[in-house]
């Protein structure tokens, strides 16, 4: 877990890494729905520090991501909203 | 023996027969090379994250089986001479890979299934709305 800085005067909210408080969130690169809960609007993949993952976790998410990636389930970039 | 899983999505002008034999197809390279099939599974029609071969669609079929490493090189020789498959992709989900627990995740399996029956594929449709009304809003706002 990463310690809040000095400087910032708000200490947010310690996030729990998601994979760990429920051992029944299977990573798996064929779950889209899954994966994009990790991925911006634009595609991109959600830093840690943010989305509270553990290292291990974020491992095998983004291994997940990539996969799923090139099968074209996830997009590489997406620009504009399909609609 | 190494358990891997192949998924690859076909053109979606193919029928639902012509799917079958291509899939049948690739079942015949598989045993032929010493491979064991587990299970197939097909996704059915879906719309691509980008296109590929100028085509949005295609169906995805995903075969789950084990077998020798050496038969992966033939299977996706064969995949890549294909026109009919838009992508591929075998990932090994096992290695080494014991047949004989084959049967504890068959078990395993019928009982998660039976545990939790899997909702209907609703939410692209919802998302998309989403989408549409904070559109909507941002006009208003100007």
């Amino acid at each position: 877990m990463l310690q809040p800085r000095r400087k910032k005067r708000i200490f947010p909210r310690r996030k729990v890494c998601r994979f760990c408080a429920d051992s029944s969130m299977i990573i798996d690169y064929k779950d889209s729905k899954l994966l994009k809960h990790f991925t911006s609007e634009r595609g991109k993949i959600i830093p840690r520090r943010i989305t509270g993952n553990c290292a291990k976790h974020q491992r095998e998410l983004t291994a997940a991501i990539k996969r799923a990636r090139q099968i074209a389930l996830l997009p590489y970039l997406a620009t504009t909203i399909q609609h | 023996m190494r358990r891997y899983e192949l998924i690859f999505i076909v053109q979606p002008e193919l029928s639902e027969e012509e799917v079958k034999a291509l899939t049948d197809r690739y079942i015949q390279i598989i045993t032929a090379e010493k491979g064991t099939l587990i299970k197939t599974d097909d996704w059915g029609k879906r719309r691509l994250a980008y296109d590929i071969n100028k085509q949005s669609k295609g169906t995805y079929i995903l075969v789950d089986f084990f077998g020798p490493g050496s038969m992966i090189r033939e299977i996706e020789r064969n995949l890549k001479i294909d026109d009919n498959i838009l992508k591929f992709i075998t990932v090994k989900t096992r290695d080494p890979f014991n047949p004989e627990s084959l049967e504890e995740e068959r078990k395993k399996e019928q009982l998660l299934q039976e545990a939790q029956i899997t909702p209907d594929e609703t939410e692209p449709a919802v998302t998309q709305e989403a989408v549409e009304d904070d559109i909507d809003s941002e006009k208003e706002g100007e």
